[in-house]
């Protein structure tokens, strides 16, 4: 039973930060309307430049972390302002292509820069595991959960109760509207998109941590992120935390119990059945809601 | 106050304004009427800075505004209540007057204070989501987050649109309220008759021009007037 209960938590402690990817992904499609393909090259970038900063340069890894996803956020920024930008208005499948080149161009620019050798950042915690009734977390395991849960809390008052939150929502409700009463509609898009980006960095980093780094690592991350955002309902902030949680419980209690070869498929199956149940996903809201 | 000189707007190879002068003395009424597609909205979307690249000027007391952004107009105390009533449905009542006070945070929450004296539905629903409101509550809100910007002069696209008429009659009343304490109005309407009997002065414009302009009172008992607006 302690054995079942331990593969839970681990479970969701990996769901926390597929969790986070889909908040990420959820903010830029529920509020901006556009399908982020290069979700998963900003998880990767996330993941390389804390690498750098930390691994290369020598610096702290809270320092290394905090830059980077300073960082990543900027460069989510300066592609809704070259990229997105003047394709604002243009049909989905536009921006859906243009997300797709991003995609490529970022993860061959890690090609180039960090080769395709696999990197690891080395935890700052020490190994030894944490024991709490009997249940052993390493150090770095409870810092990925608490961290989640800060930003995913953090994200969600940002949005709900501060101005900016609301000129957000405002303008992605009625943009030439929230325009007419004074929102720098130019300044929301950048922002909303580097936000989204800089969460899929903190994901990037806490797995690149457990896993380790390669420059195609964005491509776990999107199935991850479509997967979660489909799965919770689409544009859905507590269906993308559901939607993570329970992706993360599956795969660890696949590979636990049945085969560790093919937790992501029972994982995927498991999506697929509850789609078959919840066809809009299981917190959905209408995303085309004027 | 607001002085229009000549202005035109082509969207492509259409024009859809061409040499429109017009304009609004201080606590004055003034009212446009026109058929659909006569260009009101349009001209009204000139004034906010969210048409850009018009030809002509635009004067807010003394100062030439065409061309300045959207937020920069609000700022200098133009308020535009736009058609349709276009109230965010997704946030509540509190949320859409904060963002209709954007330019002057400072004043909110006396604002809102006072909007919900004005419109007592709106204090009872102040955290209630505006999508979920009638048509005629959702007008009011539109006006509502007008006045939360504290404009000098409120610009009105069509307050009339699709409201029963008992709400029409309502929304008069409000707009005379507003100029009794001392707001100046811009009123574009296609209800010709609630327009002149609530302005001072009134343009009747026809295909993006100005074709007739004089006191409400007067057009009113206009042959012309009368037969094509007021179908009489």
């Amino acid at each position: 039973m302690l054995e079942f209960i331990q593969h839970c938590l681990n479970g969701l402690i990996i769901g926390g930060a597929y969790a986070l990817i889909g908040v990420g992904m959820t903010l830029v499609l529920g509020i901006m309307r556009v399908i982020n393909f290069a979700h998963g090259e900003f998880y990767m970038l996330g993941a390389y430049l804390c690498f750098t900063i930390a691994g290369l340069m020598g610096l702290n890894f809270f320092v290394g972390f905090s830059l980077a996803v300073l960082g990543v956020g900027l460069i989510g920024c300066l592609v809704e302002r070259i990229v997105l930008r003047p394709l604002r208005g243009r049909e989905l499948n536009t921006n859906m292509l243009a997300m797709i080149g991003v995609s490529i161009a970022l993860s061959n620019i890690a090609l180039i820069v960090w080769g395709a050798v696999p990197q690891a950042i080395a935890s700052p915690f020490p190994a030894q595991n944490i024991e709490i009734f009997g249940l052993s977390f390493t150090p770095f395991r409870l810092f990925i959960m608490a961290i989640a849960i800060v930003v995913i809390v953090g994200v969600h008052m940002f949005i709900k109760y501060t101005m900016q939150g609301k000129c957000m929502r405002a303008a992605f409700q009625d943009m030439e509207i929230a325009s007419m009463l004074g929102v720098r509609v130019d300044r929301v898009y950048p922002i909303t998109f580097g936000l989204g980006a800089a969460m899929a960095a903190v994901a990037g980093i806490l797995l690149g941590v457990m896993f380790s780094l390669k420059p195609t690592m964005g491509e776990f991350a999107v199935s991850r992120a479509f997967a979660v955002v489909i799965l919770g309902g689409m544009g859905s902030f507590p269906g993308a935390i559901l939607g993570g949680l329970i992706l993360g419980l599956s795969e660890n209690l696949a590979a636990a119990y049945i085969s560790s070869g093919f937790k992501d498929a029972i994982a995927f199956m498991l999506i697929v059945a509850i789609l078959i149940f919840k066809p809009n996903g299981l917190m959905a809201v209408n995303v085309n809601k004027k | 106050m607001l002085r229009i000189n000549s202005l035109g707007v082509k969207f492509g190879s259409a024009t859809i304004l061409s040499d429109v002068s017009f304009q609004v003395s201080e606590k004055n009424c003034v009212s446009i009427i026109g058929a659909n597609g006569a260009g009101k909205t349009t001209l009204l979307k000139t004034i906010s800075g969210i048409v850009s690249n018009p030809t002509g000027t635009i004067e807010f007391q003394g100062e030439n505004i065409t061309g300045k952004r959207p937020d920069e107009i609000v700022k200098r105390g133009i308020a535009h209540c736009p058609e349709g009533r276009r109230v965010f449905p997704a946030m509540s009542v509190r949320e859409n007057l904060e963002l209709g006070g954007l330019v002057n945070r400072a004043e909110t929450p006396r604002l809102i204070k006072e909007v919900c004296e004005l419109f007592p539905r709106l204090g009872e629903r102040i955290d209630q989501l505006a999508g979920t409101m009638s048509g005629g509550e959702q007008q009011m809100l539109a006006i509502a987050r007008a006045l939360m910007s504290s404009p000098k002069i409120v610009m009105f696209d069509e307050p009339s649109l699709g409201l029963a008429p008992n709400i029409v009659e309502e929304v008069g009343h409000i707009i005379l309220d507003l100029k009794a304490r001392g707001n100046t109005i811009l009123l574009v309407e296609q209800n010709a008759f609630m327009a002149m009997s609530i302005s001072d002065y009134t343009y009747v414009l026809e295909n993006g021009e100005i074709k007739r302009h004089g006191p409400s009172a007067e057009l009113l008992k206009d042959d012309y007037i009368r037969q094509a607006y007021l179908g009489i």
